[in-house]
C-alpha cells in the first residue's frame, strides 16, 4: 500500500509532530507502507512529481496559486485524501488572518497570493483529522483503521469531557472564558488542565451548540464577544459556519 | 468513642499501610480537591463538601485493558490485512487471549456518605451475575474510613434520597468531627483490628445518627419512566451543550464501551480496552449504518434521568441516584434535575 504524505502553506509542525511522536513507529511504518513522498523524511522517488498513492495525508492551508494546482494533482492521483491537523481541515489562523487585509501586490514573481482556505474549499476531502498539532496516536489509529477497511472516526465528545475526566475545576466557574464545551476533544484536554483556556484548535465538537454555549456565557456573565473572537483563531471556516447557523 | 488527633490518623493511615493497603483519599492539588493516591506522610483532607471525581475513578478506570490477543495479521500486497475474531467469519484459532486482573487492597480514607452508597451501587451492577472479574479483583478486600458529613453545599440533595445513611457492611470505620478532633469507631471487624493497631479500643456506647442539614429542600413528585417521559424538558435543557461533564462526574455513572487498540509496531498484537462511555455522547446509542437512538439534548437528558430511577430501581432495587449533586455543580450551565423531577420546598 502507497502513502504520500504533501505540505501546502503550513508549519509544516503536523509532519514534524508524526516524526518526532512516532518515535520507533516510524521505521515500523516504513517497513510496512510504500512511502513515494514525505520530504522531511527524505527526497520523493519520483523527484517533485506527484505519485500515485492509496492513502495521501495532506498538511497545509491552501493559499497560492502553486497550492491549488498540486492539490489537485494530488486529490487526481490518490484514492483516499487525509486532510492532516486544523490548517487543512478548516484554515486554521491563515483563514481569518488573511481576510481582510489589503495586500499592494498579491502576486511575488509567480505566486499568486489569496486568502486562505481548507483543502476542503477546493478539492472532496475523504476524512479529517483535526488538531494543531495533529496528535500522533489518532493518526496511527485512522491509518490502521483504513486498512482494515474500518472507516475512520473523529471524536464525538467535546474538550470538558476529558477535563471533567480528569477531575479539573471548569474554568468558565473561575470566569474566564474557554472553548471547552464547543471544541472537539481527543487532545486530553491539554490547555484546561494546566490553567489555560480552551482555544478549540481542533476545530467545533461534532455536536457543538453554539446558541446554548453562548447562553450559558451570558448567564455567568462572561463576555460573548471574546468567546466569538477566541472562536475565530484557529477555528477558521469552521467558525463561520457555526457562527451562521447559531446566529 | 475514642477521640483522635491528626497525629492518631497519620499513625492510623501508617497501620492501614503496612497491611498493605493502597490508600485513598481526600487532597487538595493545585487547589482542586479530588480522590488522590495519599502520599506517605501527608495528612489527608478530611474537611471539605464535594470532591471533583469519585471511587469510580479508581473502581472502574476510564481506560482499562481487558485483554491482549494476537490476531492472524498478514501483509498482503494490498497492505496489511489484520483479521477480527468477529468481522471475518469464525475465530481464528490463533487467537489466544493473555489477561492478567488487577489485585490491589484499595482504602478509601475519608469519603462521604453519598460516596459509599455510590460504591454499593456499583457493587449491585458489576457483581451480580456474572461478577465483572476486572471489578472484582480491585473491590475484594477494600476498606472504607467514612468520614460523616455535617452539611452539604448548594446542590446536595442527599437528605431527600436517604443517601447520608451508611448501608450495613459498607464501612469499617465511622469518623464524624469534634472539637478539632476526630471521633472514631469500628464498624467492623477489620475497623477494630485498625483502631487496636493504635491502641485504641472500642467503647459501647450508641452514637445518635448524623443528618447533614440541606441548604436546599426539594421533593420529588414520581419518578416513573413514564412521567419523565410526559414533563416538558425543553427549558432545562436549552442550555446543555452536551459537554457531558454531569455523567462523567456521576459516581454510578457506570457504562462503558470496548475498543480494539492497534499498534504500528506489531500490528498483530491487539488490545481490548474498555473505555468510558456517556449516554451524552452521540455514539452511544449508535447504531451500524451511523443512525442514533437518543437524538435530542432533551431525550438524552431524560434517558440519564431514566437510567437513575425507574431503570435502576426495576433492575437493582437500588436508586441510581445517590444524592451528591456533582451532576449539577459540574454543569458549566448548572442545569438542575431537582427542578425538573420535583418542587422546591419553602
Amino acid at each position: 500500500m502507497r502513502l504520500a504524505f504533501y505540505s501546502l502553506t503550513s508549519c509544516e509542525g503536523c509532519l514534524t509532530t508524526l516524526i518526532t511522536n512516532l518515535g520507533p513507529n516510524l521505521e515500523s511504518l516504513w517497513n510496512i507502507f510504500d512511502i513515494d513522498y514525505f520530504k522531511l523524511v527524505r527526497e520523493p522517488v519520483g523527484g517533485s512529481k506527484v505519485p500515485k498513492a492509496d492513502i495521501a495525508f495532506v498538511e497545509g492551508a491552501v493559499v497560492t496559486n502553486l497550492d491549488r494546482k498540486k492539490l489537485l494533482e494530488i486529490r487526481e492521483n490518490s484514492s483516499f485524501v487525509v486532510a492532516l491537523g486544523t490548517c487543512a481541515s478548516s484554515g486554521n489562523i491563515a483563514f481569518t488572518a488573511s481576510r481582510g487585509v489589503k495586500l499592494k501586490n498579491k502576486k511575488l514573481r509567480d505566486v499568486e497570493i489569496f486568502e486562505a482556505e481548507p483543502i476542503s474549499s477546493v478539492v472532496t476531502v475523504d476524512f479529517e483529522l483535526s488538531g494543531c498539532p495533529v496528535s500522533a496516536e489518532e493518526f496511527t489509529d485512522a491509518l490502521l483503521r483504513l486498512i482494515n477497511n474500518i472507516e475512520p472516526i473523529q471524536p464525538d465528545y467535546s474538550v470538558c469531557y476529558e477535563c471533567r475526566t480528569k477531575g479539573n475545576d471548569c474554568l468558565l466557574e473561575k470566569g474566564r472564558v474557554c472553548l471547552g464545551p464547543l471544541a472537539m476533544g481527543g487532545c486530553g484536554a491539554a490547555c484546561p488542565s494546566v490553567g489555560s483556556p480552551c482555544y478549540s484548535c481542533r476545530g467545533p465538537a461534532t455536536e457543538a451548540d453554539l446558541e446554548a454555549y453562548l447562553k450559558t456565557l451570558e448567564k455567568k456573565g462572561l463576555d460573548k464577544k471574546r468567546a466569538v473572537l477566541m472562536l475565530h483563531m484557529f477555528t477558521g471556516k469552521k467558525a463561520k459556519e457555526l457562527l451562521k447557523n447559531g446566529e | 468513642m475514642p477521640k483522635l488527633t491528626t497525629q492518631d490518623i497519620l499513625k492510623l493511615i501508617d497501620g492501614l499501610r503496612a497491611e498493605g493497603f493502597e490508600v485513598i483519599s481526600p487532597l487538595r492539588i493545585n487547589g482542586v480537591v479530588k480522590l488522590a493516591k495519599l502520599p506517605p506522610g501527608e495528612a489527608p483532607l478530611l474537611d471539605y463538601i464535594r470532591i471533583n471525581n469519585s471511587p469510580k475513578d479508581f473502581l472502574l478506570p476510564c481506560r482499562e485493558s481487558l485483554y491482549k490477543y494476537r490476531s492472524t495479521a498478514t501483509l498482503t500486497s494490498y497492505g496489511l490485512k489484520i483479521r477480527f475474531p468477529t468481522a471475518e467469519g469464525p475465530c481464528p484459532v490463533t487467537i489466544m487471549p493473555e489477561c492478567t486482573l488487577p489485585k490491589s487492597k484499595i482504602a478509601f480514607f475519608g469519603i462521604h456518605p453519598c460516596m459509599v452508597n455510590s460504591i454499593r451501587y456499583l457493587d449491585k451492577v458489576m457483581l451480580s451475575d456474572p461478577a465483572d472479574p476486572y471489578y472484582k479483583g480491585r473491590r475484594d478486600g477494600m476498606f472504607i474510613a467514612v468520614m460523616e458529613c455535617e452539611e452539604g453545599d448548594d446542590y446536595c440533595l442527599c437528605g431527600m434520597l436517604d443517601s447520608y445513611k451508611v448501608p450495613a457492611g459498607y464501612a469499617d470505620l465511622m469518623m464524624r468531627k469534634r472539637d478539632g478532633g476526630f471521633l472514631v469507631r469500628a464498624a467492623s471487624e477489620g475497623g477494630k483490628g485498625v483502631l487496636a493497631l493504635i491502641n485504641k479500643t472500642q467503647e459501647k456506647d450508641g452514637v445518635p445518627e448524623l443528618v447533614p442539614k440541606m441548604k436546599e429542600k426539594y421533593t420529588f413528585d414520581s419518578t416513573d419512566e413514564a412521567e419523565i417521559d410526559r414533563r416538558d424538558a425543553k427549558e432545562y435543557v436549552e442550555l446543555c451543550t452536551l459537554c457531558a461533564a454531569c455523567t462523567v462526574t456521576c459516581p454510578t455513572c457506570y457504562c462503558g464501551d470496548i475498543e480494539d487498540e492497534f499498534s504500528l509496531m506489531d500490528p498483530a498484537n491487539v488490545e481490548r480496552t474498555r473505555l468510558r462511555m456517556s449516554c451524552q455522547r452521540k455514539c452511544y446509542s449508535m447504531i451500524a449504518g451511523g443512525t442514533t437512538f437518543l437524538k435530542t439534548k432533551d431525550a438524552r437528558f431524560k434517558w440519564r434521568l431514566k437510567h437513575k430511577f425507574p431503570f435502576s430501581e426495576r433492575a437493582y432495587q437500588l436508586k441510581g441516584c445517590i444524592g451528591c449533586g456533582n451532576c449539577i455543580a459540574m454543569c458549566p450551565a448548572r442545569i438542575d434535575f431537582r427542578k425538573f423531577l420535583g418542587r422546591r420546598e419553602a
